[in-house]
């Protein structure tokens, strides 16, 4: 028999041969940096102005609630300077028990006397002043442990039973406990990243599918199970049906967008801060910046996220090994996947959710998460993959 | 054409200071290419040494002192690395403003082979024969110098075109460089040392950095991931190399492509290929230190584009060097390594975490100022007894306490009591923790009068 292959094909050896894993150092990333620092600093002068009515009635203090990001602000950059400076490869040493630490946190927050209690929702771990929301780390607990085991499991991903069901179950498992709190932003949150993660790390298309499909019964269940938060969550599409219950929120939103126009009213000037929209500088602290800088102000911070988005994915896609680029893409879709919920909420095209925007809204917890992100993104991208 | 080329053509005055191994084996090398060589050196009977020997050809000698009067002027000046950046005869150069290079920047001049330069505070030496031992087994035109022994130059215009040029070299050949770019170059470890002479540790790790700082994207830069000082330099743009970084590492888990999992040496090229290459058993080399040599020189072979076979054949059949860890034979079930050329505690300490079986060790000789304590913690915890011998004695026993001593006046006596003390399955280790001076001309008169002392034994017991 005569074998019809050519054997002229030879791979000719280069004469210095560079592997995928071969890297140069890179500088620290200014666009990422400085799109961040834009944010943040938007950020603090937006909780001043959108804050300071309900401080000064409350605390007699209008710069209460300034004060506490600025301190929480200095609490994250600490935190954000180490993780910058470690090696980020030993975090996967971590992954695992920080998954179970979370797991014990999320149980615990659940449990009366433990946890407090805030707005009927049981959140936050600690007393008095200082307190945490173990729901804000269980997102960085998930980017951690998904990176590690995908990273390690190589093709397994496209394995059902050793792959995706056990990585499916532990992501599952995150997003009730936290729903139980309730925090159904952050447990949808959770649910999307987890689902980014295993996309990009090649995870089959019927098996996610497969999943969604197997999502939608227990989430309607709950979503559709009392009819007073199916109206809440649901509100967005008609907001004005009810607008002195469920739409309320949105439409006081949405009037102060609208009262914004293109310019804004003035930096300072809002009057939905005035006690129409109930916690200003959380969750929907971007229609009060729409009202006082106008479109041009939402465009710009818009423009940042966009900025943060390009460098971050760039960082992921020249990651120095797979599980640095995992980590990467988990820590992006974390941050851009909050902006995007929130900013659809605020602007009545996504539905009622409670997420608040990364660095601009108030929140100790999320401020230290998202910063220590950022900083796990420009720890990564110091080690640039050459081949 | 670089300027200091130039400077090293036919016609031109290159003042040659220092005449010890290195600044003899630079003049033999230039005198054959029509140069006006001075030699110089601030220490009498070398230099008298010197000048007996080449009043036949055409190099003139003068006195350090002297040229320093004189308004010096001289093309280049070629410095040897013994002689310290401050010395009045640098200085004088200066002054003159004349270019100094060092050794190993005028071997990088003249040669025509691709070069391989290795740097760390330990384990340079092994490293640089092992790279060696692999090229030449890959059948690759291989010339080894450097610190190791034969000076760099003289192998340089040795080396042609499709050659490598593998060379060892110390921070203080590392201070003198212009341009010297290798291909690839290896750092293997920091820790303070040569404190002597450098005013901290910073400075020292900064003429290590040199090593790298010509180097461009064309060249690769091998590092130790496992030590964290040269980890963090391969991820900082601003003080770190410029060119492709690889890394080696003993754990799996810090990001290396050639790392140990499982007790073997596995390559991962990429995230789809994962190779393994041989097992840490069946390393020739003791130690872990000797795992980390071993890496570093395979990565090397494999950055080089050797391929994987002759470099595992190599790593198998390569013997290390002599008088360190190596293994003189077995008496009664007992063996006896010769570690010699371990002076000073912190190589004593690698040693001896080296083995797993019980350990008499031989130990002592003249101290060069270090400090025994933490040698006492380890020496407590691997070995059965301690056999002490020359001045030290006195000073390792008080810092071992209880631990069972003996002494012994000479290598001989050493070796006897060291075999009556150790039963079968034991090994006995000359690793002296000190320089050998005291009662030896060297280290390695030291290890060979222990290896005649083993070799006694075997004849009489068998």
């Amino acid at each position: 028999m005569i074998s019809t292959r050519s054997t002229t094909k030879r791979r000719r050896p280069s004469r210095v041969q560079r592997p995928r894993s071969a890297w140069v150092a890179a500088p620290p990333d200014a666009w990422l940096f400085g799109s961040v620092a834009a944010l943040i600093g938007i950020g603090l002068i937006m909780i001043f102005s959108a804050s300071s009515a309900t401080a000064a009635r409350d605390f007699h203090d209008a710069t209460y609630y300034l004060k506490r990001q600025l301190i929480w602000l200095v609490v994250a950059l600490a935190i954000g300077g180490a993780v910058f400076r470690m090696e980020y490869q030993r975090l996967r040493q971590i992954a695992t028990p920080a998954l179970i630490i979370t797991f014990v946190l999320l149980a615990a927050v659940l449990i009366p006397h433990i946890g407090l209690a805030t707005n009927g929702a049981r959140r936050w771990l600690g007393t008095g002043s200082i307190s945490i929301q173990p729901s804000e780390f269980a997102k960085l607990t998930l980017v951690l442990y998904f990176a590690s085991a995908l990273s390690q499991s190589g093709g397994r991903v496209r394995d059902l039973q050793r792959g995706m069901l056990p990585l499916t179950i532990i992501a599952g498992a995150l997003a009730l406990l936290v729903l139980k709190e309730p925090d159904m932003g952050t447990a949808s949150l959770l649910i999307m990243t987890a689902a980014t993660m295993l996309y990009v790390a090649g995870a089959r298309l019927t098996h996610l599918f497969f999943f969604a499909l197997c999502a939608i019964p227990p989430t309607a269940l709950i979503v559709l199970g009392s009819a007073y938060k199916r109206a809440r969550i649901f509100a967005f599409i008609d907001p004005w049906k009810d607008p002195e219950n469920t739409g309320f929120h949105i439409v006081q939103s949405l009037l102060a967008l609208g009262s914004g126009g293109i310019f804004g009213v003035g930096l300072g000037v809002s009057r939905q801060k005035f006690f129409w929209l109930p916690e200003p500088y959380t969750d929907f602290i971007f229609s009060i910046l729409g009202e006082e800088l106008g479109l041009i102000g939402e465009l710009v911070v818009i423009a940042l996220f966009i900025i943060f988005a390009y460098r971050a994915i760039r960082i992921a896609l020249g990651a120095h090994d797979r599980f640095g680029f995992l980590l990467a893409i988990g820590c992006t879709s974390l941050i851009l996947i909050q902006a995007f919920i929130n900013i659809g909420v605020v602007t009545s095209s996504w539905p009622v959710t409670g997420v608040p925007l990364p660095f601009i809204s108030f929140g100790g917890s999320s401020l230290v998460v998202n910063v220590a992100a950022v900083a796990l993104l420009m720890n990564i991208g110091r080690k640039r993959r050459v081949a | 054409m670089t300027a200091a080329k130039e400077r090293l053509s036919s016609g031109t005055r290159v003042l040659v200071i220092g005449l010890g191994r290195s600044g003899r084996s630079t003049l033999a090398t230039l005198q054959q290419r029509q140069i006006h060589l001075t030699a110089t050196d601030d220490h009498q009977p070398t230099l008298t040494a010197a000048a007996s020997a080449l009043t036949a050809s055409d190099v003139s000698v003068a006195y350090a002192s002297q040229i320093v009067e004189e308004t010096p002027s001289y093309d280049l000046a070629i410095l040897s690395p013994g002689v310290p950046q401050t010395s009045p005869i640098v200085q004088a150069m200066r002054r003159a403003n004349i270019p100094i290079i060092g050794e190993i920047e005028a071997a990088a001049l003249l040669t025509k082979a691709s070069i391989v330069a290795i740097t760390g505070t330990k384990g340079k030496s092994t490293t640089t024969a092992l790279v060696g031992e692999l090229f030449r087994t890959a059948d690759c035109k291989t010339y080894v110098g450097g610190n190791i022994g034969n000076p760099l130059i003289a192998e340089a215009v040795k080396a042609e075109e499709n050659a490598w040029l593998i060379a060892e070299v110390s921070s203080f050949q590392l201070e003198t460089i212009v341009d010297f770019k290798p291909r690839i170059s290896v750092l293997l470890n920091l820790s303070p040392d040569h404190l002597d002479r450098y005013h901290d540790e910073e400075e020292y790790y900064a003429a290590k950095f040199r090593i790298f700082s010509n180097q461009d994207t064309n060249d690769t830069f091998i590092a130790n991931l496992d030590d964290p000082r040269v980890a963090a330099l391969t991820e900082n743009a601003r003080t770190g190399p410029r060119c492709i970084c690889r890394g080696f590492s003993r754990y799996p888990h810090r990001g290396a492509e050639l790392f140990v999992d499982d007790e073997s040496i596995i390559w991962q090229r990429d995230p789809q290929s994962r190779q393994r290459l041989i097992g840490i058993d069946e390393l020739p080399l003791l130690g872990a230190h000797n795992v980390s040599n071993t890496l570093a020189a395979l990565l090397v072979g494999l950055t080089a584009g050797l391929p994987v076979a002759p470099l595992i054949e190599g790593v198998r059949k390569f013997g290390g060097l002599a008088h360190r860890l190596s293994i003189i034979g077995e008496v009664n079930g007992v063996r006896y390594i010769d570690d010699s050329k371990a002076t000073n505690p912190d190589s004593v300490i690698a040693a001896l975490e080296a083995f797993n079986t019980p350990l008499v060790l031989i130990a002592g000789g003249r101290n060069k100022g270090t400090d025994f304590t933490a040698l006492a913690g380890t020496i407590r915890r691997q070995t059965r007894a301690v056999v002490l011998l020359g001045e030290s004695a006195a000073e390792i026993a008080a810092n071992l306490r209880e631990h069972p001593i003996q002494r012994a006046q000479s290598m001989e006596e050493a070796v006897e009591l060291a075999a009556s003390i150790a039963r079968p399955g034991d090994t006995v280790l000359l690793s002296p923790g000190c320089a050998s001076f005291d009662m030896f001309a060297s280290a390695e008169a030291r290890g060979d009068a222990f290896a005649s002392a083993v070799s006694t034994r075997l004849r009489t017991r068998s």
